[in-house]
């Protein structure tokens, strides 16, 4: 039999993973094939980390605290909230973010004018987008008609912008301002949109929430700004106004929880989903240590006896405190998921830390003056206990991602400590991840070109948002040095590629005709990127391989040994492999395949040895071989078949040299002298062996084939 | 402070006009507006920094870039950062110039307090020259000088009378709510410009009576 080699590069056709197709590669909606000029751009892997600089922006702005939106499969839009000193007002940013090529493109951004101007500090921060598409809508110059429509009593704002033709947003070419909303089926745009006939429209309703703290307590509390829009986001800014009386423009609002605002401690804000377009509710949890408790508000409540801006028609209740025994961060702390595992299974809550602990509280028990609103709490717990990684009493936020269902738990990265990844339980098991480490690699755009982008701790602060499967890692830094957003495909990690999200790299299948043995995987891959001195080693992958199952994805799957070995399979006519990758480790940095080959022994003479007509006779009916490479070890078993080289029928002789029927015979002098067959490797290059059956018709041409057993 | 002025137009926002009475504010100090298409709602507030030179406060995380950023565009700026800048600037120039002395910090400190009174505007004086410049406007536009053609040089110093009606004077006059739209037809779209030489002009004005 002879060496052959299957390869397969990745350059070739690819379709999701949904739309399965076993000749072409597949990739979850986290792996990415690459293309570009040379060779090394050519690879296929998890998508490569993303950048953004806000404080090397246009206008620099220290930002944090990242809320990212989905508009489609390919772009995000991600607002931070500004996190310089405090200030009378604040400034949130917006980038756009398109995932197949991991940029974070800086669109602009916005200042909000409180309606106290004394400092603020965002403690907490949240972006509300809903479409409304209900009814029909026509247009004549800037006079919008609608029919079925119920514009005004859904609390739509001024400054948002629509769009006719469609319900889908993303079908919307041309959007309009909306420069007043006059009554339920009525409203005025900014600018001319010329004729439209009635039909599909959607009004895009863009609103944040945000929780301060205020250098004056009483300042402080929960603004809500009305009326965005995208192209608010300038790169030059826009100022919203502080609002005075009126509900539904552009201005920011004060949903104060009582005249003189109790709600002076704020550690974060949480969403929850729109009920209805007058109610969805966001949670702010209030108060550090014994007076922790949980204010409630409604950011769709119509607003009324709003004065200077100030209204308490948005609050809706306090819980009573609860100490939670250890110090509450005050680092838009508090997101709302529901796990689908521990004990919160299957029931929305609140999940928040203190230093050491991270807290869930069921929403159906956040009730007015509830003094036991919190369900339970989960202790810090190093994966590998504290003897390997020792406490870092500095967890500093939360976020839920539902699509690996776990919980991104981040510290403050003081002194390097790291963050963790982990299922929510409270049976004081070890958290399942670890991730990030203090290399004290500088990220800022002046960094040399050599140096790779990752997220090093840096000392620092992070905070995260998880949208589909890709984590949005801010480090909180107030400098140039220490202020990025991150893009990591957190999803995408190898202990959760294989769910129903499906993050896995799987080759088109790789035809093996006449395979007698299959030997090794050889995979090419990126070792390390950067230079020699600044470079950095990527992750790892795992390999596997399947024979079976292969056309309709029914097949499972084997794990390979990083030898590649496979010489142990049956082989089969096809075999398909896929990989995994690790994403949450220490450098963060996704592998990259290039290709991979397949390296296997098909039915044609075995690539040991050489058919040798001068050891061979006719006369005698005996067929010799030169061992022509040595295998390294004992010579597996192995086998002769002979065949009518005429007709191709047979074997005509079927023997091994384990059990033979015939005669194996070898020489280590070139043919000089023959002895019993044995399996010592090959020991020069004059060792021959040769076969005699035990019977042989006469007159006939024979094609003898050598191969392993 | 702010010196700000009722019915006054808004920086970047030219149909928001001032609703707050006149008056000097901090420059944080919160200032209503209205639309002039709905003069009588009041829409919002604005903090008193951004009527008189729009977002580019909020534009610099450094107090002293935008002292600089703010005096570049008026020198007699009484915005704290401004303030300081200037204050500092001077101390400087006495330190490297070696006539810095030890009452060289008050008497700083004295003429900038003095900057700041020469800044404020008697109202009435104001609106009378305010109402003055609305006669000349209504001049034929032809002899209306486009602010783009003003030189620097020709910012008048303080005290110095201007002779020249200024078209964006109009922009910012201290007129009764009622009048406005006659001020509206009479500013003719290209004689809006940017708001930082509509807030240079605010400023020779303000020298002007002082």
């Amino acid at each position: 039999m002879a060496k052959r080699a299957a390869e397969h590069f990745f350059t070739g056709d690819t379709v999701p993973y949904s739309s399965y197709d076993a000749t072409k590669t597949m990739l979850g909606d986290l792996i990415k094939q690459y293309t570009g000029a040379t060779s090394v751009d050519k690879f296929a892997g998890p998508m490569k980390i993303g950048i953004g600089r806000p404080m090397e922006a246009g206008v620099p702005i220290a930002s944090a605290y990242p809320h990212v939106l989905k508009l489609s499969d390919d772009k995000y839009w991600i607002f931070l909230s500004e996190n310089s000193t405090a200030a009378a007002t604040r400034r949130i940013v917006m980038y756009e973010y398109v995932v197949s090529s991991s940029a974070f493109e800086w669109n602009g951004f916005i200042t909000l004018t409180f309606p106290t101007a004394t400092a603020h500090t965002i403690r907490g921060f949240r972006v509300a987008r809903e479409l409304y598409t209900t009814g029909t809508a026509s247009v004549n110059g800037t006079t919008v008609t609608g029919v079925g429509t119920a514009w005004a009593d859904s609390g739509l704002s001024v400054g948002c912008r629509i769009g006719f033709g469609s319900t889908d947003a993303a079908q919307i070419s041309t959007w309009y301002e909306i420069s007043s909303i006059n009554s339920n089926t009525g409203i005025t745009l900014t600018t001319d949109a010329g004729i439209i006939a009635s039909g599909d429209y959607v009004i895009e309703d863009l609103s944040i929430a945000v929780s301060t703290t205020n250098a004056t307590l009483t300042n402080g509390g929960v603004f809500l700004v009305k009326g965005l829009q995208p192209l608010a986001f300038a790169p030059g800014g826009t100022t919203i106004p502080a609002a005075t009386t009126i509900d539904n423009i552009r201005a920011v609002y004060w949903l104060a929880d009582a005249g003189t605002v109790t709600n002076t401690i704020s550690c974060g804000l949480a969403i929850d989903e729109k009920d209805s377009w007058t109610q969805q509710y966001i949670y702010v949890i209030d108060g550090t240590t014994t007076t922790c408790r949980v204010y409630k508000y409604n950011i769709r409540a119509p607003l009324t006896s709003i004065a200077s801006g100030k209204t308490t028609s948005g609050f809706v209740l306090v819980t009573g405190a609860q100490n939670p025994a250890t110090v509450v961060t005050q680092i838009n702390n508090g997101r709302i998921g529901t796990l689908n595992h521990g004990p919160g299974v299957g029931v929305k809550c609140l999940y928040f830390v203190t230093v050491s602990r991270v807290f869930r509280a069921e929403l159906v028990n956040i009730t007015s003056g509830n003094t036991t609103w919190q369900s339970d709490s989960m202790t810090e717990n190093p994966p590998g206990g504290s003897t390997t990684y020792a406490l870092t009493n500095a967890l500093s936020s939360v976020e839920v991602s539902d699509t690996i269902d776990r919980l991104i738990v981040m510290s403050s990265g003081a002194a390097g400590v790291r963050s963790y990844v982990t299922r929510y339980q409270t049976s004081g098991e070890q958290f399942d991840h670890i991730f990030l480490a203090e290399d004290k690699q500088l990220d800022q755009n002046t960094a040399d070109s050599d140096a790779v982008v990752h997220p090093s701790i840096n000392a620092s602060v992070f905070s995260a948002w998880v949208e589909n499967g890709i984590g949005f890692l801010c480090r909180n830094g107030t400098a140039a040095t220490l202020n990025q957003i991150y893009s990591l495909p957190i999803g995408a990690h190898w202990a959760y590629a294989s769910g129903t999200f499906n993050q896995q790299l799987i080759t088109p299948k790789m035809l093996t005709p006449n395979a007698i043995s299959y030997s090794k995987l050889y995979v090419d891959s990126e070792r390390m990127l950067g230079n020699g001195t600044l470079g950095m080693s990527l992750e790892p992958f795992r390999m596997y391989y399947r024979l079976n199952g292969i056309d309709d994805n029914t097949g499972s799957w084997v794990i390979i040994e990083d030898s590649g070995d496979l010489a142990y399979l049956v082989p089969s006519t096809e075999i398909q492999f896929m990989f995994e990758f690790r994403i949450l480790g220490t450098t963060c940095i996704p592998a990259r395949i290039y290709s991979l080959s397949l390296v296997y022994e098909d039915n044609t003479t075995d690539s040991h040895y050489q058919p040798s007509v001068a050891q061979s006779s006719t006369v005698g009916k005996t067929f010799a071989w030169r061992f022509s490479t040595a295998f390294g070890g004992t010579v597996p078993e192995l086998r002769v078949r002979l065949y009518d080289a005429v007709t191709g029928s047979g074997p005509l002789v079927d023997d091994t040299t384990v059990s033979p029927a015939g005669v194996w015979e070898k020489s280590t002098d070139d043919g000089a002298t023959w002895g019993a067959y044995n399996s010592n490797d090959k020991a020069n290059d004059i060792t021959y062996i040769r076969y005699t059956p035990l019977a042989l018709a006469d007159d006939i041409k024979v094609r003898a084939l050598l191969t392993q057993n | 402070m702010i010196h700000i002025i009722k019915d006054q137009i808004i920086a970047e926002n030219e149909n928001l006009r001032v609703a707050t009475a006149t008056g000097d504010y901090e420059d944080t100090a919160l200032i209503e507006f209205y639309d002039i298409k709905n003069p009588d709602f009041i829409a919002g507030a604005f903090q008193a920094q951004f009527i008189i030179y729009g977002g580019l406060v909020y534009l610099y995380n450094d107090h002293i870039e935008l002292g600089n950023t703010i005096l570049e565009i008026d020198p007699n700026s009484t915005h704290t950062s401004a303030s300081y800048v200037r204050m500092n600037n001077e101390l400087l120039a006495k330190m490297n110039n070696g006539t810095l002395e030890p009452e060289s910090l008050n008497q700083t400190l004295n003429a900038e307090k003095e900057n700041m009174e020469n800044q404020m505007v008697d109202t009435e004086k104001f609106i009378e020259e305010k109402e003055r410049s609305i006669e000349e406007i209504e001049k034929p536009i032809e002899e209306n000088v486009p602010v783009e053609n003003m030189p620097e040089e020709n910012v008048p110093v303080e005290n110095e009378t201007i002779v020249e009606p200024i078209p964006e004077e109009v922009i910012e006059q201290e007129v009764l709510p009622e009048n406005i739209p006659a001020i509206e037809d009479v500013v003719a779209p290209e004689v809006i410009t940017t708001e930082e030489p509509v807030s240079m002009i605010k400023r020779k004005v303000k020298r002007k009576i002082g």
